[in-house]
């Protein structure tokens, strides 16, 4: 099978402290994985490293490999703004810029030096398309993106991702800060989303987990415990830990 | 552990203590049909129509708790499974409870009938009550090999059913006082009989895929 990303022994610390220990995963393309595990088990941490968030952070030490496709992206050679565009992340909380709707959205095409105006009006509808956003800001593309509503404004940064064209859209807990009716808008759009890009979400919540994902990796204190297919991980885990941890008995 | 969970662990505990109730009373139902059958107990029989609706009463409330814990618990693993398979027993074993009011009411509309056929309905006694109580182990133990067993067991209810039916209708063409009628009747309470031993398969079958999250099908 194809693969997005082949991790090898990958190894994070922060300072001292160790969050990920000899990790081996591959990830696939055009599906969500689901990363699942209590606070603290090194899923976020692992998200980070997908697209080299966690060079950002000055005491993390990384050590293995992440392949993205052939390519290691801890290499010196490797082109982290393109890296990054390529592998665009969303993050827990809505995180729009306080600007309007559509420049928010043009944003990153623009830092990317697009500048023809026809051509980013057509980015940013596609991508408001894309995220199901459009039809309720078409009429109002210069309002705030601040006046949207938390839902809304979720949808708009996976609008603001999309308009990068990435390969990967990598989520931390996406819907945590959202309401059932936003958090089902936005299961939807993953949905749809996978049939074109690879998905890697953090979530807390192992129903959403079970709902949405194609592939589950369950961290438990900087370790993968298990990786299946969704269906048989929630169905029939191999390791105990696994099944205490999904049943809620521990965590 | 966390209390959320200790009050499903408590919910699932409820589920399997009206299920081990339910079996119970269900062999108890079997213990007493072929009693009645050996000494044509009528008042025994209609003990056991009269008090079907207790086995009913275990299987409606086995559904509502599983149904209420699937609702608030949303189950995943081995839970879900629990919780499945045991509605699933439940239902087999009202089944089970429906075959021997049937054959209760044989006994009540037979009285004046020719003894012939009654007496080789006892030829069940043994290889049911085998399968009932290696069913019971294997659920109280949640045991696949006596799970196995009693789809195993299975075999010895089947030969004796496909024999007698051969018996019976040789029993007609030899026996003037034998009416086709009363064979006809006695024919239904082994077929009920033989009905019984595939449902106890059906419940080994649900104890294996609870076991093992494999569905396999040894009817």
């Amino acid at each position: 099978m194809d693969t997005a990303f082949k991790i090898e022994n990958l190894k994070v610390a922060y300072g001292e402290t160790v969050a990920l220990k000899n990790i081996n995963l591959e990830l696939y393309p055009k599906s969500i994985t689901a990363l699942i595990g209590p606070s603290g088990c090194g899923k976020s941490t692992f998200l980070r490293t997908l697209n080299r968030m966690n060079d950002l952070i000055s005491i993390c030490s990384i050590s293995g490999e992440v392949y993205y496709h052939e390519n290691n992206i801890y290499d010196k050679q490797c082109d982290v703004i393109e890296l990054r565009k390529q592998v665009g992340m969303v993050f827990q909380k809505p995180n729009p810029f306080p600007m309007s709707i559509f420049d928010n959205v043009a944003y990153g095409p623009k830092r990317q030096g697009v500048k023809d105006k026809e051509t980013l009006k057509q980015i940013v509808e596609k991508a408001l398309k894309q995220s199901a956003l459009y039809e309720e800001v078409s009429d109002r593309m210069d309002a705030s993106a601040l006046s949207l509503s938390g839902g809304q404004q979720q949808r708009l940064c996976i609008a603001r991702a999309l308009a990068m064209e990435p390969e990967v859209i990598l989520m931390d807990e996406p819907t945590s800060a959202l309401d059932p009716i936003a958090t089902q808008k936005i299961e939807t759009l993953l949905d749809d989303l996978k049939k074109e890009y690879t998905i890697i979400i953090v979530t807390h919540s192992m129903h959403q987990a079970a709902r949405i994902s194609d592939y589950t990796a369950f961290f438990y204190m900087g370790e993968l415990i298990e990786t299946s297919d969704t269906n048989t991980l929630f169905s029939l885990p191999k390791k105990k830990q696994t099944e205490d941890y999904i049943t809620g008995r521990f965590g | 552990m966390n209390p959320l969970r200790q009050t499903f662990d408590e919910g699932l505990s409820e589920l399997s203590d009206q299920l081990m109730e339910m079996v119970d009373r269900v062999i108890e139902v079997y213990d007493n049909m072929f009693t009645a059958i050996r000494t044509m107990d009528i008042d025994m029989a209609r003990d056991i129509i009269e008090n079907d609706y207790t086995i009913n009463a275990l299987e409606t409330s086995i559904n509502e708790l599983g149904n209420l814990l699937i609702l608030k618990q949303c189950p995943v693993a081995r839970d879900l499974r629990t919780i499945i398979t045991t509605i699933k027993i439940a239902n087999e074993l009202e089944r089970l409870g429906d075959y021997a009011s049937n054959n209760a009411l044989y006994i009540i509309k037979t009285v004046g009938d020719n003894e012939t056929f009654r007496s080789h309905f006892l030829s069940y006694v043994a290889p049911l009550s085998k399968m009932f109580y290696t069913m019971k182990t294997a659920i109280e133990e949640e045991s696949m090999e006596a799970a196995g067993k009693v789809c195993d067991l299975d075999d010895d209810v089947d030969e004796v059913y496909q024999k007698q039916i051969m018996t019976f209708i040789n029993i007609v063409g030899q026996k003037e006082s034998v009416t086709a009628e009363e064979a006809a009747r006695a024919m239904l309470v082994i077929k009920q009989f033989e009905r019984a031993g595939d449902h106890l398969t059906n419940i080994g079958e649900e104890i294996i895929y609870l076991a093992k999250g494999e569905r396999l099908t040894l009817n």
